[in-house]
């Protein structure tokens, strides 16, 4: 399920930048109206590496996360990928989003929906399936190029999103609570295959997510966001390394330890 | 094994039970006005010989070709300018915001009040009628457009913002598909409203198409040829949704079989019915 | 880009202070908004002044926009006119009326009863693709160019309208809700009453809108075919006559006509029926 193939065009998504967000505040509105929801903070993604962004609901997580894809312009500070500020999108992160039903277009197939980001890079049909279906493929989901996407389950609608996102030559895939719609089974599986990503390709992944379960079994570290206007309340590391298993790495005191500490940020 | 020889019977019953209605109140008709005397109301045997006569000796035939035409031309027409103007309304909320009341305006005139303007000003021709029902139709079209385009989930539009999808790609694969079951839902309201400016330019001035024929079959007292004129207008009406119904289903095939999915379901609940 | 910014909207207590602010702000929007409309008149005024002093189309389908406006104060002002919108709104209502009486009952029973939709669908479905104008010819030779014949037609038209809406939403029953009502064994017409009635009545009442809407064009559509007395009528007339500036006007004026009727149901529907608002938002 979470094997990865065909490796050779994927080569070019190994990581070889830092996305980092600097300084970065946002804030809505103009003078007293202002509604400041992000003050100062400082995240940064080395390469190859996963980092969590948890905390409580509508603290920001996602505004952060859509400054670090360039959609929304901070209103202080800078977003830099590699040694270059970052004002708008770029090819090397992708966005993988958490209502991938919305994100997939229904008049499609899977495999177009996976190459259409390439067409407008300009890239020549024969060209732009074929690294569509690799991708597919590397996603575990070799055959769903022909099927539309609301003839697949939710799981395998949230790896098509994820192949498309890899198909778009990211380096750094940046999820927004990407597993919250698919059930419990299916979330584990594509945990997995985020961390088989991270290893074979070597790309970086920043998730965003409200599981603190989640964002330690995943992440080298978490960086937990609290407080109006949110700031960076604690960065736990993660010491597991790069191989990782659902029964014994959720097994392991260290894992129980970083969980408490950061639940406990969370909650006061 | 029974299962599968009762299938066809089964065929047979269900297409009955859509038929029997209509088919018992011909029957009806015909009996009942038999053997009428009434002027107005005359036998439906009589109707039926109207409408072979006219057939056979082509006037019928050339009326409705003529007709057929206007309302194809005008349709296509308002189809492809009021899906360009709307989408690109639609997609720009400034301007969609500034005219939105002329549009409701617009859509609220009826349009059969034009056509005494209209032909008195240019004529009894053919391109006239095409124009008028062109005019009438458009607007139907356009501003289901525009609430299609509005209506596009903000997640697509991010998508596209993130994968820097660049706008004619954007607009050919992603609006124009996105907008589609709406604009098209507009088609099916236009073509209502186009038979019916079709029916009146012709009923009002004209030297040929089906109205025409209707017309003038009441104005010597044709009677049964008047009715059987009506008869094939109803004909024409329906025939048309008939192929309405099978060009949705050709171009919305996608869209119909996701609604069959939790995910298209809620798609298909934000499409709304078109307020004609 | 702001669309990020309009998914998330900021939320903050509004102190007094801040809340005045934002209604000024609102407040500048809107005449903004009032002045680039007045904007656009003036652009399709000066448009119509050039296409009608080049004679680019023929005089007759553009008379100069002062004539048009002029004729439109006068019949403001002219008792005749007024009769003669009364004339086609009441017969426009009264056909709507009857469309209703008829309409809503069948269209709930038809919705209920599946068996009886199948029989009638094909029925249905021929009659609403049918122009009803189309029977005008006739209708003048059997019952004269009348009021009463107006009524008759109007109605032969709304009826489909209302009929397909108020069974559609008979039958469009949340299967959720349909099975807890089965569970719970609630009596036939409790449950007509209390599940079915609510249910339809949202697309009931926008089968009413659409009605009222084509119960005007329909009205306005023969008055012009059969001179009919009424708006529709005046305005053939005034074309006849050789006044395109006044019928110009009259055209003006069945815009508006249907243009409030619409509004005025839109906002009756959702007084009604705010509890359905949320829906009907979504569905428009």
């Amino acid at each position: 399920m979470t094997t990865v193939e065909n490796l050779d065009l994927l080569d070019e998504r190994r990581a070889r930048h830092a996305l980092a967000v600097e300084g970065l505040s946002k804030a809505y509105g103009e003078g007293a109206d202002a509604v400041r929801i992000l003050e100062d903070l400082d995240v940064r993604v080395d390469p190859n590496e996963i980092v969590c962004i948890v905390g409580p609901s509508g603290v920001g997580k996602t505004t952060l996360l859509r400054c670090l894809a360039g959609l929304l312009a901070p209103t202080a500070g800078t977003v830099t990928f590699g040694t270059d500020r970052m004002t708008g999108p770029i090819s090397q992160v992708g966005v993988v989003f958490q209502d991938y039903s919305r994100s997939l277009l229904p008049w499609m197939r899977t495999g177009e929906n996976v190459a259409f980001p390439l067409q407008g890079k300009g890239m020549r049909r024969a060209e732009r399936h074929a690294l569509a279906q690799q991708c597919l493929s590397a996603v575990g989901l070799p055959d769903a190029g022909r099927k539309y996407p609301w003839q697949l389950s939710g799981g395998m609608q949230q790896r098509a999103a994820i192949a498309r996102a890899l198909a778009y030559q990211s380096e750094v895939l940046l999820m927004d609570e990407p597993f919250a719609s698919v059930d419990a089974q299916t979330r584990f599986d594509l945990e997995d295959l985020v961390l088989d990503l991270r290893k074979r390709l070597g790309i970086s992944v920043v998730v965003v997510t409200h599981d603190i379960d989640e964002a330690v079994y995943l992440a080298d570290r978490v960086v937990v966001l609290s407080g109006h206007p949110a700031t960076v309340v604690d960065v736990v590391d993660v010491p597991f390394g790069q191989d990782r298993d659902q029964i014994q790495t959720k097994a392991e005191p260290a894992f129980t330890e970083a969980r408490a500490r950061i639940l406990g940020r969370i909650r006061h | 094994m029974t299962a599968m020889l009762l299938n066809p019977l089964r065929i047979l019953l269900r297409l009955l039970e859509r038929l029997w209605l209509v088919v018992a109140l011909f029957a009806i008709w015909w009996f009942a006005s038999a053997n009428s005397t009434s002027v107005y109301f005359p036998a439906l045997s009589r109707i039926w010989d109207a409408l072979r006569r006219g057939v056979t000796d082509g006037t019928i035939r050339s009326d409705l070709a003529y007709s057929l035409t206007n309302i194809v031309i005008g349709i296509l027409l308002a189809t492809v300018v009021g899906a360009a103007v709307g989408i690109a309304v639609g997609e720009l909320e400034g301007l969609r915001r500034v005219l939105d009341p002329f549009l409701q305006f617009a859509r609220s005139v009826p349009q059969s009040a034009l056509i005494p303007i209209v032909i008195g000003a240019l004529g009894i021709g053919q391109a006239p009628k095409i124009y008028m029902i062109a005019f009438a139709c458009v607007w139907p079209v356009l501003l289901n457009a525009i609430d299609g385009v509005r209506a596009i989930a903000p997640e697509v539009r991010d998508m596209a913002k993130a994968y820097r999808i660049p706008r004619r790609l954007w607009l050919r694969r992603m609006v124009l598909p996105a907008a589609m079951p709406q604009i098209m839902a507009g088609i099916r309201v236009a073509l209502a409203v186009g038979v019916v400016v079709m029916v009146v330019s012709e009923i009002f001035s004209a030297t040929e198409g089906i109205g025409h024929f209707i017309n003038n079959a009441g104005s010597v007292f044709d009677i049964p040829s008047a009715w059987a004129g009506t008869l094939i207008v109803g004909a024409l009406g329906y025939v048309l949704s008939v192929a309405f119904v099978l060009v949705e289903k050709a171009t919305l095939g996608w869209y119909f079989k996701s609604a069959g999915t939790a995910s298209g379901a809620a798609r298909l609940r934000t499409r709304g019915k078109a307020a004609k | 880009m702001t669309i990020s910014e309009k998914v998330y909207p900021p939320t903050a207590a509004p102190s007094s202070a801040k809340a005045r602010r934002r209604r000024g702000a609102g407040v500048r929007k809107r005449t903004r908004l009032l002045l680039w409309q007045l904007v656009t008149v003036a652009v399709i005024a000066a448009l119509w002044t050039l296409v009608y002093e080049t004679g680019a189309l023929s005089r007759e389908i553009v008379p100069p926009p002062w004539d048009v406006v002029h004729e439109f104060l006068v019949l403001a002002v002219t008792g005749a006119f007024w009769t003669a919108l009364a004339t086609t709104v009441s017969n426009a209502l009264i056909g709507l009326a009857v469309g209703v009486v008829v309409g809503v009952p069948l269209g709930l029973l038809l919705g209920i009863s599946a068996a009886a939709y199948r029989s009638a669908q094909f029925l249905i479905d021929l009659c609403r693709s049918f122009p009803v104008i189309a029977l005008l010819p006739v209708m003048v030779l059997v019952l004269g160019a009348t009021s009463e014949m107006e009524t008759v037609v109007v109605f032969s038209g709304v009826l489909w309208p209302i009929l397909l809406q108020t069974i559609y939403g008979a039958r469009r029953i949340d299967q959720v809700i349909a099975d807890t009502v089965r569970s719970y064994r609630i009596p036939a017409l409790l449950r007509f009453a209390k599940v079915v009635l609510p249910n339809a009545a949202p697309m009931a009442a926008t089968g009413v809108r659409i009605a009222a809407s084509a119960s005007i064009l329909i009205a306005v559509g023969v008055e012009v075919l059969s001179l009919t007395p009424g708006m529709g009528g005046n305005l053939a007339r005034a074309q006849t006559d050789g006044a395109p500036a006044l019928a110009m006007a009259y055209v003006v004026y069945a815009g508006l006509v249907g243009l409030v009727l619409n509004k005025v149901l839109w906002i009756a529907e959702s007084r009604v029926l705010s509890w359905n608002r949320r829906t009907t938002e979504a569905e428009r």
